[in-house]
């Protein structure tokens, strides 16, 4: 409840020095958290109606992850003192945020299945209140609008998935959720529960609305990306573990490795600094996904972890950077990274942060990410087809090259767009919002996770969290260990090549920014570019593709169309432009219909109000009384 | 003398309070709502003054007095603001009040 | 015996223009059924030994209440179109939440197994509610007098206003 507090405070005293009161109430709640992390599993029960108890739960996983979202929702609070600062909708921010933590750590904390939907519900509407903050821009608005709606429909998954787990198995309880007969209903429910996780972790093909999510303050982005609301979809596949059936589970892994791959290939084509985040982001979660879906769920709780941090860092870092060219020139989109280059010279700090958080997310040895990577990608090698291990070893080669290209974009090389730099106080935040960047960067390391740099199950807390394990000798260790290393190392050397400063590439980057319409001119130094093409044909294919795709959105922007195209991959643009919006739009006029017949509450007068009053309330006596 | 059940006067109590909401639900007319009002207060007396015969004190009749008085006060007040409603919209139909403010 | 046929004899009373009440659309002809079935009542109270509750029932309800809303009627009355009749909307859902809260009522009343005393009669009523209300409930007794009193003034000063 702290987080509430503190950002109702915050809403309330907007004026002054106040704004600190939201992060000294999450500091507090951070303590707490952590006092948490010392006692016993615990289960706390209330009745609510007759028959119905809910509960809270709180054992070592529970307590770690509220420690983690403490932890980062308290950065992200100082971080955003600095990014928000002279917003006229701070107070608004504040109560938001608060809101949004609280939800978060009640669905961490809730034992009765449906007390977690609540709370599931609870974060999806908050983070729909936080992607529309700036609502006043129609465009943000509807992104806010189109998350939610994602976000709905793989929620009706997720109640369906509860309703037939407490009906006809009985179990509402989290805490005491256990293996039952393998039957066709229990399936069901495993893939509905699935589906609720994919909408909410934004896997496939539900992963459209994280990138319009991207809509909202860069420090929101990170709150959501990094810790909390993605997390969630995780957090549930791990407890509801027990009753996953192995077809539920295949079809977890095979989903989580479709969009490691998915979102991976779409990562390398962005030109958004934020946007190629997202769909980091999305890939990542897919390793998690993936990670439970073959069974290797500590490693998954693992990589959420790193994640969390490395992640959060990037995010913060990118809020920096565009933070720094909205000052510098207001005339250019701060977030497109073809305006950006050369930005070594303005923020170090912020660049030191984001290569630690980066080769953490490529996952370079010695740092946390690969760690918690390998482990996924050792325990996929068990998983019953080949396609799973294959895309997810595919997808670590992407990574590497997609935050190589980003890094060496936005950060080295020539300033591509002139910036206006009139004052040296512009280039990094003031002291104290430094904390957060070197925490999440030292958190990054491998040192804080893991004493052995190269043991993927070391992990401090995976025993802590878990209960003491085996020691499982993977038959493929060393070989994975390898694969991975050289993987990476080919990703970046790759990228290195292509983007370095001064390549080809990097230069032409900076000629799509000066004249947009002159992609043609873009297109066609590309065909001469035969040394090239001989190199990388398929890269030029998917590369022409892309650019295509690019240059379609660009001009629908161009007239006024107004539509938040996402640039994707192979096909997946298709995809979410009909599938998706074809659902969203089904369910909305879906909900229309419902709303109209609900909206007769509101709307004819007093007395109809009283007549559904007085309804609920004989409904409500003859439940007690009978 | 045979006594009557005092559960007689309890259905029909009941009965009276039914009728009383049914047209608090049905009619538009912000005079019959409010003559719902009064069915309704007076099938609380009928309990009070029911139940207080089996009781030495004599207390539910003094309880059913106040509340028939404070129902007399509701109903000039209540009348009072049907009247000044009734000069701002020339309609006493509840419908038709949707505005705080004009 | 011939108790129990002048209950059901005044239940009648009070029933039947009740469901007229609930019928008619007309709000003189409702307002009379219900003076009816005030009296009705009256008469039910002298049943349970209560004359001083039954003289204040016809005096305030029929006499003051009904003529009140009789008035109300008048001068809210529409000059011309539907007049003194009023319209019901939402007849169905109305009814079944009414009826259903009745069921919900006789069940309970059914299953509460009331245990009851002896009857008390007592002859001289009036005379101790008298005494009652200046010794024991003497405070409760003063500020719905003056209640009473602000109420009227309240109404007056409505009333008035809306003249202006």
């Amino acid at each position: 409840m702290l987080p509430l507090i503190g950002g109702v405070l915050g809403y309330f005293f907007q004026s002054g020095k106040s704004y600190r009161l939201p992060a000294l109430f999450i500091g507090a709640g951070l303590i707490q958290a952590l006092r948490l992390l010392t006692i016993d599993p615990e289960v706390i029960r209330w009745s609510w109606v007759p028959g119905i108890e809910l509960g809270i739960y709180i054992d070592h996983l529970s307590a770690v992850l509220v420690s983690l979202v403490y932890f980062i929702s308290l950065l992200v609070h100082i971080f955003s003192m600095h990014y928000m600062c002279g917003d006229p909708g701070l107070g608004r921010y504040w109560f938001k945020l608060g809101f949004f933590t609280t939800s978060m750590l009640g669905l961490l904390i809730s034992d009765h299945l449906l007390l977690l939907f609540v709370f599931w519900e609870m974060v999806g509407f908050s983070s729909y209140l936080l992607i529309g903050f700036w609502f006043k821009e129609t465009e943000k608005a509807t992104s806010a609008r189109t998350a939610f709606m994602v976000n709905r429909v793989a929620d009706a998954g997720l109640i369906i998935g509860i309703i037939v787990l407490i009906t006809m198995f009985g179990q509402a309880y989290i805490s005491e959720l256990n293996p039952i007969e393998n039957t066709g209903w229990l399936t069901f429910a495993g893939i509905a529960l699935a589906i609720g996780a994919f909408g909410k972790s934004a896997q496939f093909p539900f992963f459209g609305w994280l990138n319009k999510a991207m809509a909202g303050p860069t420090p929101v982005s990170a709150l959501i990306h990094a810790a909390t609301m993605v997390t969630a979809g995780i957090y549930l596949l791990v407890r509801v573990y027990p009753v996953l059936t192995p077809v539920a589970l295949y079809l977890v892994a095979i989903t989580g490795a479709l969009t490691a791959f998915i979102a991976a290939v779409a990562a390398l084509f962005q030109n958004d600094i934020k946007a190629v985040l997202a769909y980091s982001t999305i890939s990542q979660l897919g390793y998690m996904i993936m990670g439970v879906g073959v069974g290797a769920y500590e490693s998954s709780i693992f990589h959420l972890w790193t994640h969390a941090f490395f992640k959060a860092g990037l995010f913060l870092a990118a809020g920096n950077v565009i933070h720094f060219m909205h000052k510098a020139n207001h005339d250019v989109d701060g977030q497109d990274m073809r305006n950006m280059g050369g930005l070594k010279k303005y923020l170090p700090f912020t660049f030191l942060t984001y290569l630690i958080c980066g080769s953490a997310l490529a996952g370079l040895p010695l740092t946390s990410g690969f760690l918690s990577k390998e482990g996924i990608l050792g325990a996929s090698l068990d998983a019953p087809v080949l396609i799973v291990p294959a895309l997810a070893f595919v997808s670590a080669l992407l990574t590497p090259f997609y935050i190589t290209r980003q890094i060496l974009l936005v950060f080295t090389g020539e300033v591509r767009k002139g910036l206006h730099v009139t004052n040296e106080t512009f280039n990094e935040p003031w002291k104290p919002v430094k904390m957060p960047f070197a925490l999440l960067a030292l958190g990054s390391i491998w040192i804080f996770s893991s004493f052995n740099p190269f043991n993927a199950h070391g992990w401090y807390l995976g025993e802590y969290v878990f209960g003491p394990e085996e020691p499982v000798q993977s038959p493929y260790g060393i070989i994975v260990l390898m694969s991975s290393i050289v993987l990476v190392a080919m990703g970046i050397g790759y990228a290195y090549t292509q983007f370095k400063p001064g390549a080809r590439k990097a230069l032409e980057y900076k000629n799509l920014v000066e004249a947009t319409g002159a992609i043609r001119f873009f297109l066609s130094g590309w065909a001469i570019d035969r040394v090239y093409a001989f190199f990388n044909q398929g890269t030029l294919i998917v590369s022409n593709f892309a650019a295509l795709v690019d240059r379609k959105v660009v001009d629908r922007l161009v007239d006024g169309a107004g539509l938040m195209g996402i640039i994707l991959g192979k096909g997946t643009g298709l995809f979410d432009r009909y599938v998706v919006d074809g659902i969203v739009n089904g369910l909305a006029g879906l909900s229309r219909m419902v709303g109209r017949t609900l909206a007769k509450i509101q709307a004819p007068g007093i007395q109809t109000q009283l007549a559904f009053m007085l309804f609920i309330m004989v409904l409500m006596i003859y439940w007690y009384l009978f | 003398m045979m006594a009557i059940p005092l559960i007689y006067y309890l259905l029909l109590s009941a009965f009276i309070f039914c009728v009383g909401l049914a047209i608090i639900l049905i009619k538009k007319n912000g005079v019959f709502v409010l003559l719902g009002i009064e069915l309704i207060l007076n099938a609380a007396n009928l309990n009070l003054v029911a139940f207080s015969k089996f009781d030495p004190t004599l207390d539910g009749q003094v309880f059913a007095v106040f509340s028939v008085v404070l129902a007399a006060a509701e109903a000039a007040i209540a009348l009072a603001i049907l009247l000044n409603i009734y000069k701002q919209y020339r309609s006493t139909n509840l419908d038709e009040l949707n505005q705080l403010k004009n | 015996m011939t108790l129990n046929i002048l209950f059901f004899a005044f239940a009648a009373m009070i029933v039947v223009p009740l469901i007229y009440l609930l019928i008619t659309k007309n709000i003189i002809r409702a307002a009379f059924a219900f003076a009816i079935s005030l009296l009705g009542m009256a008469a039910i109270y002298v049943l349970l030994n209560a004359e001083f509750m039954a003289v204040v029932q016809i005096l305030i309800y029929a006499g003051g209440i009904v003529v009140l809303l009789i008035f109300g009627v008048m001068l809210t009355k529409r000059s011309g179109d539907e007049g003194v009749f009023t319209a019901h909307h939402q007849v169905i859902p109305g009814v079944l939440v009414s009826l259903a809260f009745f069921v919900l009522l006789t069940q309970s009343i059914f299953d509460v197994n009331l245990a009851w005393g002896e009857e008390v009669t007592s002859t001289d009523q009036v005379k101790q509610i008298g005494v009652l209300y200046l010794t024991d409930h003497l405070i409760a007794f003063e500020l719905i007098a003056f209640l009473l009193l602000m109420a009227l003034v309240g109404a007056a000063f409505l009333a008035k206003k809306s003249d202006q």
